[in-house]
């Protein structure tokens, strides 16, 4: 019955629905990549690693450099790298482990060179990049459960040091090498790397993955697949001329016997006793989980702003849908004095007009949703997350239209329910 | 519905049922005094009617005739319980109306009287049968009962074969037989027909006449007709003339049908 009424003014019915339509899909699209961002970003970083704990080299904030002139200041703020003094060091490290047997688990520590290229001859001849890094043995060991050994060994902290050995994926040998991934077993590759000519002899091939950390930032747009060149630490560090210190260092807590959230402050804490007397550098701990917290918060700072302009639309939409009610309540005065001729209680008026406006919210809600779900999508696929949709947020929506239709529907419901019947059956 | 309109409605079908059959002299409309005045209070206060008396007994086929102005509507809204009146005692099948709530009202109208309009007042953008259905709706009678009852009384005014078509779709006489059709589907006590062939030319407005005529013959409905034309007047068994609010003759009709 109240659907007729909505089918027989199509066009008039969808322009009062926008309101609620652009209301709508607006909270549902900003739901749905809100949803699909974390969502990509909580499953590639729970890949990476839950428990690992950054701790990280960084300049003090001004206040607390207040004795330094402008000068200094100034210059540091220029050329913004900590000297060789001012990084972890491996005894600061030691220590570490020694305070915290049981909550760590091991200390990554890695050194990135740069671009490698190595120039494969051939018709055409080729370049191959590849990405080479320094990394040690904790390092290389708890790269993930996809990126396995294959054959040869991983890299060793003592028995590799300064030895020019490397571990390649499979995908290098593949593209670089040639033959069997087996047969590449010490065989030699020389890279370029800033203009310099290195050897190094294949020690081990790791399980090529896709799902790399790259990718979730889209992927390289080089057609070659660029890997990781695994290399010993010291070696990367003669390489690019860096000191025994560390700018940056991962801690991996032991899940099991730590709550990393709260063990990050104490990580922080810790290293930072040792820059208490530095002018201008210190040492901060953060982690994938607060990196993920301040993310959401992110998220729902961004989210709210939308649901703001959301809530605006709606109201707007929801004084159209009483508007266009009032409309209807005005053109069927004669219909609705018959129905009180023919004995419909007040209580039966009201039902009917507001049953009308719930139905048109609804349908404005339904298209809203669809709209909201195809927009948040194709936003969601731009930045490059796949869509997740918010199941929550729909039925939110679903219960926001029905509560729109009510509230904007009762007044001229109840108007409709209050007419005089004569005066109603005589209206022109 | 509250309670006390649930009570008050089966108070209805207890006087429909039960004591129509064993008083059969019990009038059906009594009015004693009716008086109504509008802008109560106000300087422009106006009187239209200035004290009915009214009795018209079960079966009876009455008419009431008068020039407009004369309160034929103000009478009929009053008959009709769509209106209290300012003064007065009317008492409806047993029923003060004086006592009466809106819903108590709405729920006389519903069960007790069948409207019949000049202008058919039928739905817009919806089927005949839905139409005829309508009352039946507000009754709270179930919905295959609905369209059964619907459908019967479609036939008797011989509508069944349009029952499909929305109100845009049939022609005036048409219309009218469907409007009959819904004031007679709840079997209600008082037929109420306000200018019913005003708006139709004589040959269909002869059709629709005669439709009254068999429900009042067939059926042994009580119909009150409110017109200003006295030919369609003299077909009803009794002539009530009302004039500058008050009712100034009564007479037997001829019972000769209009030629129109």
């Amino acid at each position: 019955m109240a659907l007729t009424s909505v089918k027989s003014n199509k066009m008039r019915s969808l322009l009062t629905m926008l309101g609620i339509i652009i209301g709508i899909a607006a909270v549902i699209a900003i739901e749905t990549v809100g949803n699909s961002m974390t969502g990509s970003v909580m499953d590639s970083m729970s890949g990476m690693g839950a428990s690992n704990i950054s701790v990280t080299v960084t300049q003090k904030s001004s206040s607390s450099t207040s004795g330094t002139s402008q000068g200094v200041r100034l210059r540091r703020f220029m050329d913004s790298q900590p000297s060789d003094s001012d990084l972890i060091t491996q005894d600061m490290m030691d220590d570490f482990m020694a305070t915290f047997p049981t909550q760590v688990d091991h200390i990554e520590l890695s050194q990135q060179v740069g671009d490698g290229t190595i120039a494969k001859y051939g018709e055409p001849t080729t370049t191959i990049k590849t990405s080479v890094s320094g990394a040690n043995a904790a390092t290389l060991e708890n790269l993930g459960a996809d990126s396995q050994i294959l054959y040869g060994r991983w890299l060793d902290d003592e028995k590799d040091a300064g030895r020019r050995v490397a571990c390649v994926s499979e995908k290098f040998v593949e593209q670089a090498v040639g033959g069997t991934a087996q047969e590449a077993i010490g065989k030699a590759v020389t890279l370029t790397i800033n203009k310099n000519l290195y050897t190094f002899y294949i020690q081990g091939v790791y399980k090529y993955t896709e799902e790399d950390y790259s990718s979730m930032f889209g992927g390289s747009d080089d057609d070659s697949i660029q890997t990781n060149f695994y290399i010993p630490l010291d070696v990367a560090k003669s390489i690019v001329g860096a000191g025994a210190g560390y700018q940056s260092i991962t801690v991996v807590a032991n899940g099991g016997s730590v709550n990393v959230t709260t063990f990050v402050d104490t990580v922080g804490d810790f290293f930072a006793s040792y820059y208490t007397r530095n002018d201008s550098w210190t040492a901060s701990a953060s982690s994938l989980a607060s990196l993920l917290d301040s993310m959401s918060e992110m998220m729902s700072t961004i989210s709210l702003g939308i649901s703001a302009i959301a809530a605006l639309s709606l109201l707007v939409g929801g004084i159209g849908v009483m508007n266009i009610m009032m409309v209807s309540v005005t053109e069927r005065t004669r219909e609705i004095g018959t129905r009180k001729a023919l004995g419909a209680p007040a209580s039966a008026i009201r039902m009917q007009f507001i049953t009308e406006s719930v139905i048109l919210c609804l349908i404005g809600g339904a298209i809203g949703i669809v709209l909201g779900l195809g927009l948040g999508a194709a936003l969601s696929k731009a930045v490059g997350y796949t869509a997740r949709p918010s199941l929550a947020a729909i039925v939110i929506a679903v219960g926001f239209s029905m509560a729109i239709g009510v509230f904007f529907g009762y007044y001229p419901a109840n108007k409709a329910a209050k007419l005089d019947p004569i005066e109603a059956l005589r209206y022109e | 519905m509250p309670e006390n309109t649930q009570q008050f409605a089966q108070n209805i079908a207890h006087t429909l049922i039960g004591d129509e059959a064993a008083h059969p002299a019990q009038p059906l409309i009594q009015m004693q005094g009716i008086r109504k005045s509008y802008y109560i209070g106000q300087p422009n206060e106006l009187e239209i009617l200035h004290g009915i008396d009214l009795t018209v007994y079960p079966g009876e086929f009455v008419a009431i005739v008068g020039e407009s102005g004369s309160g034929k509507s103000t009478l009929m809204n009053i008959i009709g319980v769509l209106d209290k009146p300012t003064a007065g005692e009317y008492v409806l099948d047993g029923v003060n109306i004086h006592d009466a709530d809106d819903n108590d009202l709405a729920a006389i109208r519903n069960r007790k009287i069948g409207f019949v309009f000049q202008t058919y007042n039928l739905i817009g953008r919806q089927s005949a049968l839905k139409n005829v259905e309508l009352p039946m709706l507000y009754a709270g009678v179930p919905a295959g009962e609905r369209t059964r009852r619907a459908k019967e009384w479609l036939d008797r005014v011989g509508m069944a074969e349009r029952m499909k078509h929305q109100p845009n779709e049939l022609s005036g006489g048409q219309k009218q037989r469907v409007a009959i059709a819904r004031a007679m589907v709840n079997e209600p006590a008082l037929i109420l027909a306000d200018e019913p062939t005003g708006a139709l030319d004589s040959q269909t407005s002869r059709v629709v006449m005669n439709l009254f005529h068999e429900l009042h013959e067939k059926y042994h409905k009580t119909i009150v007709l409110i017109t200003h034309n006295p030919e369609l007047a003299e077909e009803c068994q009794r002539v009530l003339t009302l004039r500058d609010g008050l009712i100034v003759g009564e007479r037997k009709g001829t019972g000769e049908r209009a030629a129109f």
